[in-house]
């Protein structure tokens, strides 16, 4: 797969979960992942392609709940369709296909027409899709009209070789009945004879029989580009029912609208640790939107979980949401140290600049979106925060959307939305911490399970709330509670 | 029925391995074909490819095996391309050889073949189902007996061994090796089936471990099983069964006679007995100091097929090799090419 960089490095496909989502794609046929291999995101003036590929994925969708047996049967033709690819090559070149590879390619017709009379069958209204008729290459490959897989180079295709197998046979024959030892050398050295002519006369025909093909390459490459189609979209299609996805707008302003938006990958972590995704819902438009809260809220799930739906969605995939909308972007970045190079400090600082560098260039020539995951959070704290909030004053101004997660105070600005983790700010934390103490050993799983990671919407002046000196004071740390809580009371 | 149809008659899937090249494999299996032609439709593959078309040391050219019409053969593209039956291409396997995709192909007419199949024994297996389920009464494998190939005649219902006169111009000292490979490929199959479950799953991702009397278990991660003498040695406390996969070497059985007792009682298990390469002599001398050896798979080797005329020139005494042999040898054994 070679994706721009534009849309995320490598290691940043891999740190949002997109690896993982990949992997869960069945795609089964070699054309199908010769498509799954050349994905590519969508242009700015593709709109009109990449809403058709939706289209495409909704039916597909639709007739994969509709006609179960019928895709059991066309996923078991999938299954055994084989690369034809070199020998067509090998035929353009004028090159001479042997029985093995003239096998091939009648089986990939005979496997093809079996798929055309069921695709048509699920009258699906996708042009990529429709399959050619390859009679004509069966007529070639099957002079016999047995239209079976099996094949050699049949007596049909020459009077000659007719006779010279019968020749052969006939002094096989001979070899069998002979018990002289001389006699049968004998006879095996006519029969040899015999062989080589039938083995030339054989070599002819494989020739004629290449050079006609070579006339159907175009079919067989139409089919192969149809098979590989149908293979991805089912993947895809497949795919968003497994996770609920759903076809995203294509919006011409610059926001972004999920509404209970899921990862897969972290979806299935917590599954099989027993727990629950928590869906993310919100609203972003043009400029900075602000993500505040509490430690272990999951912030940077969140952006992971908006950076991978706004990437599969670019590359024409449905989104794992129950409802999407975003306009067209011409770049998608994801900015977070992951725990692993945090030590790394000022090389990793180092790091975030140059490829802030490099997003303040993208915003200046078009529309994308950025997520920026607690930037500069170890660098010291007030150079950070001044270093955050201009970066989120900066971006602000483009017509880009930046989302941007921090535990800095006073980055939000009148202009920007701000959106805050609940956290623990409905918890009862007298129950919560009478629980605690009953159970010491699993405090951090049982405020994980009273941590709420929705979203809310507040106002752009609202504090960074101070879960932080919630958990200390759960987890029993009151002394230095209450140390830190006269120090608040000093700064106000 | 001839005595050699007669003996492969209840089994479906029989291997022929050979002492070693030129033993004259080729000819039994053409002997096999010639006495099954018009009674059995056989199926035919081998594990992986045995040499080239002329031998590399003597230069003799190599017999070849010739079919008769209506055959099944299992072989590498570039192999069966080089057939010159009247070939139709049936199905394709998907297993990967170094001349090629493995072809199922049916004979429309007699001719030879050249056989390279896969070497490895799940799709040595499958090979041979296929052919089967085409319509073969019966699979000929033609085997191998070296250390090249991961495949083994365990995986064949039956197996027959080829010796003959190339081994030694001495007779006597072809009888000896001949009479000692048909003591090793016989070691008998461990018969605790929790024993044989264990070890499969040791194997499955190490290749070296030790089961204990309660059955439980340590693996040992390591590149080969080779040079393994020194992990065996530090293990060997409280040991029922050393489990080792891969070649059981001379060396490796010496190391540990040298280094410790312990290893008396103990039962080192191979994965089948074409994997010891083990001298008569560190085999007699384990064994008389209480050391077992027992297989995962067993081979069933049901007669021996001798060649008494070497390529290189000699001969021996049809008669007196057949006699000496059955003397010393429980099964039957025949002359390929006087027909006894």
């Amino acid at each position: 797969m070679v994706i721009s960089i534009k849309f995320l490095t490598e290691k940043g496909r891999e740190q949002i979960g997109f690896n993982y989502v990949i992997a869960k794609l069945q795609v089964i046929t070699p054309y199908g992942k010769e498509e799954l291999k050349s994905i590519e995101p969508f242009k700015r003036e593709e709109k009109g392609k990449l809403l058709k590929e939706y289209e495409y994925i909704e039916s597909m969708k639709k007739s994969l709940e509709k006609d179960k047996e019928l895709f059991y049967k066309i996923l078991k033709i999938l299954f055994k369709i084989k690369d034809i690819r070199n020998s067509i090559k090998r035929c353009k070149n004028g090159e001479i296909l042997d029985e093995v590879e003239l096998y091939e390619i009648k089986l990939f017709c005979l496997l093809s027409e079996e798929l055309r009379t069921m695709v048509e069958r699920l009258k699906l209204d996708i042009k990529d899709i429709k399959l050619k008729s390859t009679e004509s290459i069966l007529d070639l490959l099957d002079p016999q009209r047995k239209r079976i897989s099996a094949f050699h180079i049949y007596d049909d295709y020459s009077e000659r070789l007719k006779e010279l197998r019968k020749k052969k046979r006939e002094i096989e024959r001979q070899i069998f009945l002979e018990t002289q030892k001389e006699k049968i050398e004998e006879l095996k050295e006519k029969r040899l004879g015999v062989v080589i002519l039938e083995q030339q006369e054989e070599l002819e025909i494989k020739e004629k029989l290449s050079k006609e093909l070579l006339g159907y390459a175009d079919t067989l490459e139409k089919n192969i580009k149809a098979i590989g189609r149908f293979d991805f979209l089912m993947a895809k299609a497949k795919l968003a029912a497994e996770y609920g996805g759903v076809k995203p707008n294509i919006n011409d302003d610059i926001k972004i609208v999920f509404k209970n938006v899921i990862n897969p990958q972290v979806l299935d972590i917590l599954k099989s640790q027993g727990k629950k995704f928590t869906p993310v819902s919100l609203e972003l438009k043009k400029g900075t939107t602000v993500l505040t809260g509490a430690n272990m809220g999951g912030k940077t799930v969140t952006l992971k979980t908006i950076t991978l739906n706004l990437l599969l969605g670019m590359l024409g995939f449905f989104v794992f949401a129950e409802e999407a909308s975003f306009p067209m972007l011409d770049f998608v970045h994801f900015v977070s140290e992951d725990l692993q190079s945090v030590s790394r400090g000022l090389s990793s600082f180092g790091a975030e600049v140059i490829k802030l560098k490099e997003i303040l260039e993208d915003v200046k020539k078009g529309t994308g979106f950025i997520a920026l995951d607690e930037i500069a959070r170890g660098t010291n704290p007030q150079e950070g925060a001044h270093i955050v909030k201009a970066i989120s004053r900066y971006l602000n101004g483009f017509s880009s959307i930046t989302l941007l997660s921090t535990h800095y105070e006073g980055i939000v600005e009148e202009d920007m939305v701000h959106y805050q983790v609940v956290g623990l700010k409905n918890v009862n934390f007298g129950m919560l911490k009478q629980k605690i103490n009953m159970n010491r050993g699993n405090s951090i799983e049982i405020l994980q399970d009273h941590m709420d990671y929705s979203l809310e919407k507040v106002d752009s002046f609202c504090e960074v709330p101070k879960d932080a000196l919630n958990i200390c004071k759960i987890l029993g740390l009151e002394e230095v509670v209450e140390l830190a809580e006269k120090y608040y009371e000093k700064e106000e | 029925m001839s005595k050699i149809l007669e003996l492969i008659k209840e089994y479906r899937t029989i291997s022929i391995i050979g002492m070693a090249k030129n033993v004259g494999k080729t000819t039994v299996l053409n002997h096999i074909l010639s006495k099954a032609r018009g009674k059995y439709t056989l199926g035919l593959t081998s594990i992986g490819r045995d040499g080239e078309e002329y031998d590399q040391v003597s230069f003799f050219p190599k017999p070849r095996i010739y079919v008769e019409e209506g055959s099944y053969i299992a072989t590498a593209k570039e192999a069966l391309l080089n057939s010159d039956i009247t070939k139709e291409i049936i199905v394709t396997t998907g297993f990967y050889t170094p001349m090629g995709e493995v072809i199922i192909a049916k004979a429309l007419s007699d001719g030879y073949v050249d056989l390279a199949g896969p070497s490895i024994n799940k799709e040595i297996a499958e090979v041979c189902e296929l052919l089967l389920e085409l319509g073969s009464d019966k699979v000929i494998i033609d085997g191998a007996l070296s250390r090249k190939t991961q495949a083994s005649p365990s995986v064949s219902e039956a197996t027959i061994l080829s010796t003959g006169a190339v081994l030694s111009y001495n007779m006597e000292e072809t009888v000896k090796k001949t009479v000692f490979t048909v003591k090793l490929l016989s070691i008998e199959a461990e018969k605790d089936q929790e024993v044989v479950k264990v070890a499969e799953s040791i194997l499955d991702t190490a290749r070296l471990g030790f089961i204990y009397k309660s059955k439980s278990y340590k693996s040992i991660r390591i590149a080969t099983a080779i040079d393994s003498s020194k992990e065996i040695v530090e293990n060997l406390k409280d040991v029922t069964h050393v489990v080792i996969k891969g070649v059981i070497t001379d060396r490796l059985i010496e190391d540990v006679m040298k280094s410790t007792n312990k290893y008396k009682g103990v039962t080192f298990l191979a994965e089948d007995a074409t994997k010891l390469f083990l001298k008569e002599e560190t085999f007699l001398k384990f064994q008389k100091s209480g050391g077992i050896f027992r297989v995962l798979k067993p081979i069933n080797l049901i007669c021996v097929m001798i060649n008494p005329i070497s390529p290189l020139g000699y001969s021996y005494d049809k008669d007196e090799f057949l006699t000496q042999l059955k003397k010393e040898i429980n099964l039957p054994v025949f002359d390929v090419i006087g027909g006894d």
